[in-house]
């Protein structure tokens, strides 16, 4: 009897085993990420969650390449833009199809834009807000004409992957229903994109197979099936890459790294996003009305040791406009950690005796209670006692979109919507975006700061426009409407045996799948 | 009996009513505009008014909750806030996951908690009773989540034998839909590698869940059994010279199961709520892991349909146990 127990409980650990190494097949890539989307419509989606599935299945008429700063064609082949900058005509792609079999022709790009605009949700004002119509001038040619003008950036906002995937028009005219086809694409991807969506297990994983039709074509290296693996428990996914079951594994923490570095067959990857850190103050009331005050706290932050929450993987910010964007500039004026002067700062403005401040961090973002922590050790040297308050993002939303409210100090996150400078500044300093129109809790309101602004997004020529940022990044130093920590570093971690990987900030949590191949 | 079961029946929606009231009223007063998070926190004023004019969230609240009572009564459960589809979808969804691993982890409660409870007592005080002692503790004392992390690391990670993460490994589609139990959906059509790869995907979230219910079964039945074996009738029994085995069985667990029914009842819930856990741990797509990110969103219909089907489930298993007192137990009278 105990012999033939024994017997069964080795055959059944070895069909166990059998069924539980499974290292991935070659020609499929299979991805782990701990977002999922909750809807896959391009109308309507508007979060970091989507980016992988609308790289593999959509396409837009303009990319953007981080390398060369530049707007490259995608489903446009190229463009003109009238002198004022009231239209844009754009000369299509031909022999391309969506994968219902739709031909992709100026009238698509009309219906899936016009569908985004009549919908009006989420992403959808990066084209209300500029485009006043978009005209079908033949099939291979269409025209948007533009409500303000000249607008520079707008080729960097359709580079967009929110709002500016474009949908097959059959597909948003057969399912159209009685809610504009929002519950068809819902759980659709219907693109012209090198991969088409074969089935979504909501909560588990997106299958992805190759779409033969592919204008691209498919020589070369590629691989056939993309497995997208939602895994919420960030030390499993680590577990998973590690035993191979995963080929790629996105937004591990930054402190989980310790267990992947130096394992064999893995490669840890640590990118700069476009996506920045910060502290807003509050301009408004209490201590901080103060510009020395302002100043004093941008003086009393320890830049350098705060790096170490990043697992020192990055470096502190310069201006605003992070890293590999336009409009950059490590040349700028910026604050260093000097206590003497913080302190000095302080007694001019009658706080010798010292001051109490609230700070508040958001759950999601843990960073900002470690930077919260680091920075009360520091700012108890000099009398100031700060308060760390923990708030959600719901929390967070209430409390800075109210001026009675808003904490003395925010920690929070800005992830761009389109990658141009405007994209930063504009929602975050301009006096026109104090919440809820837009991101500016400081409630920093300069008017050369916002005349700066407006005349950049205006200048067509590229160095007079880059002078006008500079200014406005040396403004908002002077102003200290913000202490700017850093860009928010993303962990992609790979298998060492996949090949042609190449990091966006711009779209950071998607993948160019199309170049991507095992060895 | 029937006319008992009528009556808990009545008082089970008096229950339900006061458990949805109490949660509309408590979610409600959580910070946080869903209407600002539904639209996207870049989203335009407009385009935020917009949508709480469509999701009702401008009326008043005693508005908000009459029409969300009456909805309920029609078998109207609200749209999702975050999903953007009816919550009752979701629910169909999320809700067989959730019920296949606890149920899974219920038949392990019961194939290994009373078995041992009874060897246990059985042999007091022997090696194998103080093994199960320290076994018990540990499995009680320690973090559901922890216990969870400990078993990937050493089945997954170190032998390699058993999955991690997910109902099916990423190669497989889910069997044909009809109970939404994979087990079970993979056996009526036949598809024995679904069959397998769903039941070992089920052993290790399955044995985290259920590793403190079974600690406390064991020793509910271990004590109530003890004290059944001092009373006079296990001697009479005894001296009648029938077997150990038959005595044990027969005349003694029936009377000791009463105690432990109450606890298994009891079980149901501490599994439930150890779901949440265990479906992050395990990215188990089942309810706990859409209440939580529910939650997180501030999505009030979806956590009143979590609140609801959890608070059925509950009510129902104590109305379940309560006729089976009836059934071991003749003395009892509904």
């Amino acid at each position: 009897m105990r012999i033939r127990f024994a017997c069964f409980l080795v055959a059944l650990l070895g069909v166990l085993a059998v069924s539980a190494i499974a290292s991935t097949p070659a020609d499929t890539l299979v991805v782990g990420v701990v977002e999922e989307v909750t809807t896959m419509d391009p109308a309507i989606d508007y979060t970091f969650g989507s980016g992988p599935l609308f790289r593999a299945a959509y396409e837009r008429l303009v990319t953007f390449n981080t390398a060369s700063g530049k707007i490259e064609p995608q489903l446009a082949l190229s463009w003109d833009v009238s002198d004022d900058g009231k239209f844009y005509t754009f000369h299509l792609r031909q022999g391309v199809t969506f994968h219902d079999g739709a031909v992709f022709d100026a009238a698509a790009v009309k219906t899936a834009y016009d569908r985004v605009m009549t919908i009006n949700e989420g992403p959808a004002w990066m084209l209300t807000s500029y485009v006043d119509s978009i005209d079908v001038l033949d099939d291979a040619t269409v025209r948007f004409t533009m409500k303000t003008y000249p607008f520079v950036p707008f080729l960097r906002v359709l580079s967009s992957y929110w709002g500016m995937c474009i949908a097959s028009p059959t597909a948003i005219t057969q399912n159209a229903g009685d809610d504009m086809g929002k519950a068809f694409f819902r759980n659709h991807l219907v693109g012209t994109g090198p991969y088409k969506l074969v089935e979504w297990v909501e909560g588990q994983q997106m299958v992805f197979e190759r779409f033969d039709g592919y204008w691209g074509g498919w020589a070369g290296d590629h691989v056939k099936r993309i497995v997208l693996r939602k895994i919420l428990d960030t030390t499993t996914m680590a577990l998973l890459l590690e035993s191979g079951d995963l080929d790629i594994a996105y937004g591990i923490p930054l402190d989980e790294l310790t267990s992947l570095n130096g394992k064999p067959g893995v490669v840890v990857g640590v990118h700069n996003t476009f996506t920045t850190n910060m502290i807003a103050m509050n301009t408004t009331k209490g201590p901080l009305a103060d510009v020395r005050v302002r100043r004093a706290l941008s003086y009393s932050f320890d830049y350098a040791s705060a790096m170490e929450v990043f697992a020192g993987y990055t470096t502190p910010l310069i201006g605003q406009i992070p890293i590999g964007m336009p409009g950059h500039d490590d040349s700028l004026p910026h604050y260093v950690f000097d206590l003497d002067v913080a302190k000095q700062l302080l007694i001019e403005a009658g706080y010798g005796n010292g001051l109490t401040l609230e700070y508040t961090w958001v759950t999601e973002e843990p960073e900002g209670r470690r930077v919260g922590v680091l920075w009360q050790d520091t700012l108890r040297k000099i009398g100031v006692d700060l308060k760390v308050t923990e708030v959600t993002v719901a929390g967070h939303w209430d409390r800075v979109s109210n001026i009675a409210t808003m904490p003395d100090l925010a920690n929070y996150r800005w992830g761009i919507d389109y990658p141009d400078p405007s994209s930063v500044l504009v929602p975050l300093y301009h006096g026109d975006s104090a919440p809820p129109a837009g991101y500016n809790l400081s409630r920093f309101a300069d008017p050369r700061v916002n005349a700066v602004l407006d005349a950049s997004g205006k200048e067509p020529d590229e160095t007079k426009r880059l002078q006008l940022l500079a200014e406005a990044q040396s403004l908002l130093l002077t102003g200290a409407s913000n202490i700017w920590i850093t860009a928010v570093p993303v962990t992609v971690c790979m298998r060492s045996n996949v090949q042609g990987y190449v990091f966006e900030p711009a779209a950071f949590s998607s993948f160019n799948f199309y170049d991507l191949y095992k060895k | 009996m029937a006319r008992y079961i009528v009556k808990r029946l009545a008082l089970l929606t008096v229950t339900l009513l006061g458990v949805l009231t109490l949660t509309f009223f408590v979610s409600h007063v959580v910070p946080g505009d869903p209407a600002r998070l539904a639209a996207g926190v870049r989203a335009k004023p407009e385009q935020v008014e917009a949508l709480r004019t469509r999701l009702g969230l401008d009326r008043p609240l005693w508005q908000q909750y009459g029409r969300y009572i009456a909805g309920v009564v029609r078998g109207d459960l609200g749209e999702s806030i975050r999903t953007r589809r009816p919550v009752s979808a979701d629910l169909a969804e999320y809700f067989p996951a959730t019920v296949e691993l606890t149920a899974f982890a219920m038949i392990l409660c019961l194939l290994i908690g009373i078995p041992s409870g009874i060897l246990s007592a059985v042999k007091r005080e022997s090696v194998i009773d103080h093994v199960s002692r320290v076994a018990a503790t540990a499995a009680v004392s320690m973090p559901t989540f922890w216990l969870g992390l400990l078993l990937q690391l050493l089945f997954f990670r170190w032998l390699q034998i058993l999955p991690a993460t997910g109902r099916l490994g990423f190669y497989l589609s889910p069997p044909a839909h009809a109970t939404g139990l994979y087990v079970v959906d993979s056996l009526l059509s036949g598809n024995w590698t679904a069959f397998g790869d769903s039941f070992v995907h089920l052993i290790l979230p399955g044995t985290a869940l259920a590793a403190s219910s079974i600690a406390v079964i064991t020793r509910m039945t271990r004590s109530s059994l003890l004290e059944i074996l001092s009373l006079d009738y296990v001697r009479t029994a005894r001296s009648k010279g029938l077997a150990e085995k038959v005595v044990i069985l027969k005349h003694a667990l029936r009377n000791a199961l009463l105690p432990s029914l109450t606890v298994i009842g009891l079980q149901v819930g501490v599994l439930l709520a150890g779901a949440v856990l265990i479906e992050v741990v395990f990215s188990w797509p089942g309810i706990g892991l859409y209440a939580v990110q529910s939650i997180t969103f501030v999505d009030f219909q979806a956590i009143l349909g979590v609140t609801l089907i959890t608070a059925i489930v509950y009510s129902g298993v104590n109305l379940i146990v309560d006729v089976l007192y009836g059934v071991i137990d003749p003395r009892i009278h509904y």
